[in-house]
């Protein structure tokens, strides 16, 4: 009988044997290990049954979702004898998902087999709008486009040139492509998503996203509702969750009772606007009662920078900063929090208490909600950081990170250079402090002629639907002066792609090649998207080199699209934009995905090549086999990092501490975006900052500390906003008119997803529609009962829906979810979401919309048999076509929160009814740009912008230098 | 020297319900055979349930204190309790873990930490059962469970002795006393494994019915029990009082480092209550 220890030994090197192949060694599902999975080993053929006993073999292929932007792992089960996917499940390789999904992750298969997806590139063939399609094939598209793109770039038009994306679903592979084309022509959908809250985060540390470690919490503060439906939904919740099982306090900021609030161990519903009101009283209590941490505030504020330009020739001493830091505050009294949101004191002071408590384990977050919702939303983030800062949790277990240490974005085999045009339609010179382009104001300016497009490419985005304004945007895709070509690209039917020239489909996530990284936890992963069919007949020892090949019908996928479209624009590649598209191992051909993502895998990625060999497999075939690989865990604070001796050669100091170095950069294999701060006089590159006679790493701002005071802002034509403070929104009760109401459009559906779900079939059953949240002590004077029809009146128009009577809501406070109401123009002939959209009459008279519901959903013969069982007609109101465009004049952010007045339904009102004014919109339009303070006034160095702020797609330096400002006529 | 912590992840592993995956655990520990899925019911679904709050608990039911009391450890160790954080595949997988990262922790104060959590879940909440639970299996079942039984007893002995465990634990201090004549909960207390210091499973009950020849009835342990109690109370009290003789002297040969003084105690309770409840019921016949 051997000894104990000879056992243990053996075992141990039976499981590293094991390991090494691959395999998996303890079994699941098991208390061991989270291994309720197939194991690896097994993953070329996985036997099944089914509910009949009967057997189906399966190669598990992973993928990750496109659902949201959380991007978790994806198993695709591919049926061996069919190669058609059978389902998909979690991957338990995904370090960010662990294996979990939400309901939208295996409804992929819904739009896998929906069987009205676009199978075809179409082109119109009546008037733009009209909804009559021909088909045409990818050479067509792809010439006519190249053509017209080619045409703008050499006739000197470059910003006619505009790609419009929703949710990238990447880490940077299409601006890259833009910048090989030399276009600033990147426009997103940030500022009516996040960039409000990113710009809080971002003035605080240079870096626009929080990354907060839930799972280590003690305390967690969300002004979300995130358990259900925030950013990063699934990887938070989960350890949301984790953190509470374990005893951590769960804090919620939600006006509705939203999921996340019923899971609150404090829940408020403050007065919407107010949050930062509550905020500031909390950072009043730490600091009033000493129990901020001192020493992490010293070290890590940029205090002295603000001693220096606040208060001049008094004493630079901490404890002089910290009198006045409890003066600042002074005034945001418990009591002042309780008048301004209508939260007891009481109840505030034992959040405060709470917070107080958590110390160094202190996780926050904020993405959309209040900061989407107000004017001076971005201040509700910066007010939200400020506690961290306050209790030094800044990038400490349980506490909140800035999201560039956790993600991980590998160097790509091309890096073009940047743009070197600035593109005023997307970066106008009224928001030089905008982090993310003005987007949503896009029709305004083409109808002002500030320019025009020429190719516009909407691209899993539907402005028409999710933007504020919706009709001026049919009314400028519909002007062919404005909008020369539009091509949509996208899986599915949606508002936007009616109106397009070309509708191109591109996969769904199960469909395509993507690599990605999120911050989900104190970590720095990559996942990878693939079209798994083309993994999986791989395995079988075919090579597929066309996406195509394996795609339904000609769908296609948007990597291998955009480098044959960057051919045809250079076919000889005069232009210099061939070259970025051309392989490295073969001069002269195209670049393939295989080579883009096997060079990236094999240079970019620390310990992939190493664990990839181990399994005797490339860092490729690593990855189509795994789907994601950890690069890193416990990262913790970067800014505490010391700078290696050799970068602070002939390094010096600036008056604050900052070291700026002339030693240049070496270029490292993770270009994840972060702010780039200014270099000195002499040209030094900052490198760090002097932290007690230690050189650290410090943040990317310009004082490479914490900004507590920011300078950029009270440089750029804002000082009362340089501190974290409260601005009242333009909701607030003071600014209402008698009888109006707030409405919160904000929220989403836990189990929808924008317009990508289309005919999800599962997901449209569980929820289709979005009736308005009213409190009773609302309804009863109105008469309105549960169900009853309402009229919502905004200030360009109105919608018609149904009332839910609710105490889940705030009294004087109304909401209904932006997550339904798709519609389809009665008469287009072809396409449309059948599951999910109504069919409607949309009128115009003059400036004045009209749409009516002619018929909502209903059963219908497909290749599905499950469409004659849809028993739903509902599918909601679209209400965003009835706000006016609401820019929040530093972010840009679009506020959302509307002032409304809710009145029971008149004879004339049918439900689904919308009416909107455009002409007053663009009057709405004009009011809040004129709250602006553009650069021209205000640019303290004759730039359009800080070139510090981050940016997507950075032009080059020169091109931020203002214009000489015309005569007359609009800015260029 | 230390044991591999893949050692405790592997024994808890095996408790698990069977999987092809086994056979590599098996090989590695050099276990005879293999469980089949029959052989896995019978002892860890039928007899001997893996839960630390049977043996635990003052009733020898599932959860309750003990259980709570174990995943409070989980938390207190900022991890997220399982389903089921007492399980014995569980607390082996989360003694594995505490061991790797002690190992692989440079810091030397950190490093101590870690050992000292490992020493607590060893002392509180596998040395308090496993030993004695580790003992029945051995007994009651075939070939491979009972080599599986021996190697979990050798293998927490020896990090007993490795850690110093100290013998004193939350869950044995707070157990009621031991099982009471007369009491209504006798014959309860009698199954509650922290009170009696018996493991008395169905097939040892069986066993009882057929070495006193009395008929065994359907139903729960306690109902089997109190019906053999009833059919002849001198034969089943003095069944059971050499039940608690044999577990007295179980105890007493635990390994070293094994603290097992509370078992030896109560078992040596037991065995004099049921003792005297034979001669009385002994007495009863004779005068009848």
């Amino acid at each position: 009988m051997p000894g104990l220890e000879e056992i243990a030994a053996r075992v141990s090197a039976a499981r590293q044997d094991t390991a090494a192949r691959g395999e998996t060694f303890y079994p699941g599902a098991s208390r061991v290990h989270l291994a309720a999975f197939p194991p690896k080993e097994r993953w070329d053929d996985w036997v099944e049954l089914d509910a009949r006993r009967r057997e189906h073999r399966s190669m598990l292929v992973p993928t990750t979702c496109f659902n949201c932007e959380s991007a978790c792992g994806l198993l695709a089960y591919v049926d061996r004898e069919t190669l058609t996917v059978r389902k998909f499940e979690g991957n338990p390789e995904h370090p960010g998902s662990r294996g979990r999904n939400c309901a939208k992750g295996p409804a992929t298969l819904n739009q896998v087999t929906d069987p009205d997806r676009i199978l075809a590139p179409l082109k119109r063939a009546g008037a733009r709008g009209e909804g009559r399609w021909t088909q045409v094939s990818w050479d067509e598209a792809l010439d006519d486009i190249a053509a017209r793109i080619r045409a703008a770039i050499t006739g000197g038009r470059p910003n006619e040139v505009m790609y419009h994306v929703g949710r990238p679903g990447e880490d940077g592979f299409t601006e890259r492509v833009l910048a090989s084309w030399g276009v600033d022509g990147h426009n997103s959908h940030t500022n009516v998503c996040s960039s409000g809250a990113r710009a809080g985060y971002h003035f605080w540390t240079g870096i626009d996203r929080p990354s907060p470690d839930h799972a280590g919490a003690d305390v967690i503060l969300l002004i979300s509702s995130h358990l259900e439906a925030g950013h990063y939904f699934n990887p938070h919740a989960q350890r949301v969750m984790d953190a509470k099982a374990r005893g951590a306090t769960l804090i919620v900021f939600d006006t509705r009772l939203s999921n996340t609030a019923t899971h609150a161990d404090h829940w408020i519903a403050p007065q919407p606007g107010s949050e930062a009101a509550i905020l500031l009283a909390i950072a009043r209590h730490l600091i009033a009662t000493g129990r901020h941490d001192r020493e992490f505030v010293r070290r890590w504020w940029n205090w002295r920078e603000y001693l220096a330009a606040e208060h001049p020739g008094e004493e630079a001493t901490f404890e002089r900063f910290e009198r006045i830091l409890g003066e600042l505050y002074a005034e945001y009294t418990f009591e002042f929090a309780a008048a301004e949101s209508g939260v007891a004191a009481s109840v505030i002071a034992r959040i405060a208490e709470a917070v107080a408590g958590a110390g160094t384990r202190l996780s926050t977050h904020n993405w959309r909600s209040a900061a989407a919702g107000n004017l001076g939303g971005w201040q509700v983030s910066r007010c939200l950081f400020l506690l961290n800062c306050l209790l030094g949790a800044v990038a400490t277990e349980g506490g909140t990170h800035p999201n560039a240490w956790n993600k991980f974005v590998p160097r790509p085999i091309h890096m073009p250079g940047h743009p070197t045009t600035w593109n005023e339609l997307t970066w106008p010179v009224e928001y030089p402090l905008a982090l993310n382009e003005l987007s949503f104001l896009l029709p305004h300016f083409l109808k002002e002629g500030r320019g025009r497009l020429e190719v516009y490419f909407s691209r899993v985005y539907n402005p028409v639907w999710t933007n504020p304004d919706g009709l001026s945007w049919v009314e400028a895709l519909t002007d062919t002066d404005l909008v020369g070509l539009h091509a949509a690209l996208t899986p599915t039917w949606n508002e936007t792609a009616y109106f397009a020239d070309y509708i191109l489909p591109m996969g769904v996530g199960s469909e395509r090649h993507d690599v990605h990284s999120y911050e989900q936890y104190d970590g720095q992963w990559i996942g990878f998207r693939q079209p798994v069919l083309r993994a999986a007949r791989a395995r079988l020892g075919e090579t597929v080199t066309d996406t195509r090949d394996v795609n339904p019908g000609q769908v296609w996928e948007e990597n291998e699209f955009w480098t044959e479209l960057s051919w045809r624009i250079d076919p000889d590649g005069s232009l210099g934009i061939r070259r970025h598209h051309e392989s490295a191992a073969r001069p002269g051909e195209k670049l393939t995905v295989d080579e883009y993502y096997g060079h990236m895998f094999e240079h970019s990625v620390p310990g992939l090549p190493e664990a990839a060999a181990a399994e005797g497999r490339t860092p490729l075939e690593y990855m189509r086999r795994y789907g994601a690989f950890e690069i890193r865990s416990g990262v913790g604070p970067v800014h505490e990092e010391e700078v290696p001796a050799g970068v602070l050669d002939g390094a010096v100091d600036d008056a604050f501490g900052r070291v700026y170095s002339p030693v240049p950069p070496v270029p490292g294999p993770n270009i994840v975006p972060v702010a780039t701060p200014e270099p000195d006089a002499e040209g030094r590159r900052p490198v760090g900052v002097r932290v007690d006679g230690v050189v650290r790493r410090g943040f990317p701002t310009p004082s490479g500390r914490l900004e507590f005071y920011s300078r950029t802002l009270a440089e750029w034509g804002w000082p009362e906003h340089a501190l974290p403070g409260y601005i009242r929104s333009h909701v607030h009760p003071s600014a209402l008119e008698p009888g109006q109401k707030v409405l919160i459009s904000t929220f989403r559906l836990p189990t929808q997803i924008h317009t990508r779900g289309a005919n999800a079939k599962w997901l449209n059953e569980l929820a289709h529609t979005n009736p308005l949240w009213i409190h009773p002590d609302d309804a009863a004077p109105l008469g309105v009962a549960m169900g009853d029809l309402v009229r919502v009146e905004t200030e360009i128009g109105h919608f018609v829906l149904k009332a839910w009577v609710t105490e889940g809501i705030r009294p004087g406070v109304v909401a209904c979810s932006h997550h339904m109401g798709r519609w389809k123009p009665a008469g287009h002939t072809d396409g449309g979401p059948r599951q999910v959209a109504a069919t409607v009459d949309l009128a115009k008279a003059g400036d004045r919309w009209s749409m009516h519901r002619r018929r909502g959903v209903e059963p219908y013969g497909s290749a599905d048999p499950d469409t004659r069982r849809i028993w739903w007609g509902d599918v909601g109101v679209h209400q965003n076509l009835t706000f006016p465009v609401q820019p929040d004049p530093i972010s840009g952010q679009h506020c959302w929160h509307q002032a409304v007045r809710v009145r029971p339904a008149g004879p004339g009102d049918a439900y689904g009814d919308i009416a909107v004014d455009t002409a007053k919109a663009h009057a709405a339009y004009r009011r809040w740009l004129a709250r602006t303070r553009d650069a021209t006034a205000h640019s303290p160095d004759g730039t359009r912008r800080p070139y510090w702020l981050m940016r997507p797609l950075k032009p080059s330096r020169d091109a931020y230098l203002l214009a000489e400002e015309p005569a007359d006529g609009p800015l260029t | 020297m230390a044991l591999s912590p893949e050692l405790f992840r592997a024994l808890g592993a095996l408790c698990e319900p069977p999987d092809p995956a086994h056979a590599r655990l098996t090989e590695a520990l050099g276990l005879p055979g293999g469980a089949d899925a029959e052989a896995h019911t019978a002892v860890f679904v039928l007899q001997l349930v893996p839960y630390a709050s049977v043996y635990l608990g003052p009733d020898g039911m599932l959860g309750g204190r003990a259980a709570e009391r174990i995943a409070g450890f989980w938390r207190a160790l900022r991890l997220r309790p399982p389903a089921e954080p007492d399980h014995l595949a569980a607390l082996l997988g989360l003694y594995a873990s505490l061991a790797e990262h002690e190992y692989a922790e440079a810091e030397p104060a950190r490093r101590l930490m870690w050992r000292h959590a490992r020493r607590t879940l060893l002392a509180e909440h596998l040395l308090t059962w496993v030993p004695p639970y580790a003992q029945a299996v051995a007994a009651t079942a075939p070939g491979f469970h009972a080599a599986w039984a021996r190697l979990l007893t050798g293998a927490l002995a020896a990090e007993a002795q490795e850690l110093a465990a100290p013998p004193s634990a939350a869950h044995l201090r707070d157990v009621p006393g031991p099982p009471r004549p007369g009491d209504e909960t006798f014959v309860r207390a009698l199954l509650a494994p922290a009170r009696s210091g018996l493991i008395l499973t169905r097939a040892d009950l069986a066993r009882g019915a057929r070495e006193t020849g009395l008929g065994p009835r359907a139903g729960e342990r306690a109902f089997v029990l109190r019906s053999l109690i009833d059919q002849d109370p001198a034969a089943a009290f003095g069944w059971l009082a050499a039940e608690a003789a044999g577990w007295r002297k179980r105890h007493d040969s635990a390994p070293p480092g094994v603290p097992a003084g509370h078992w030896a105690d109560r078992a040596e309770s037991t065995r004099r209550a049921l003792t005297d409840l034979h001669h009385a019921a002994m007495e009863m016949t004779h005068v009848s």
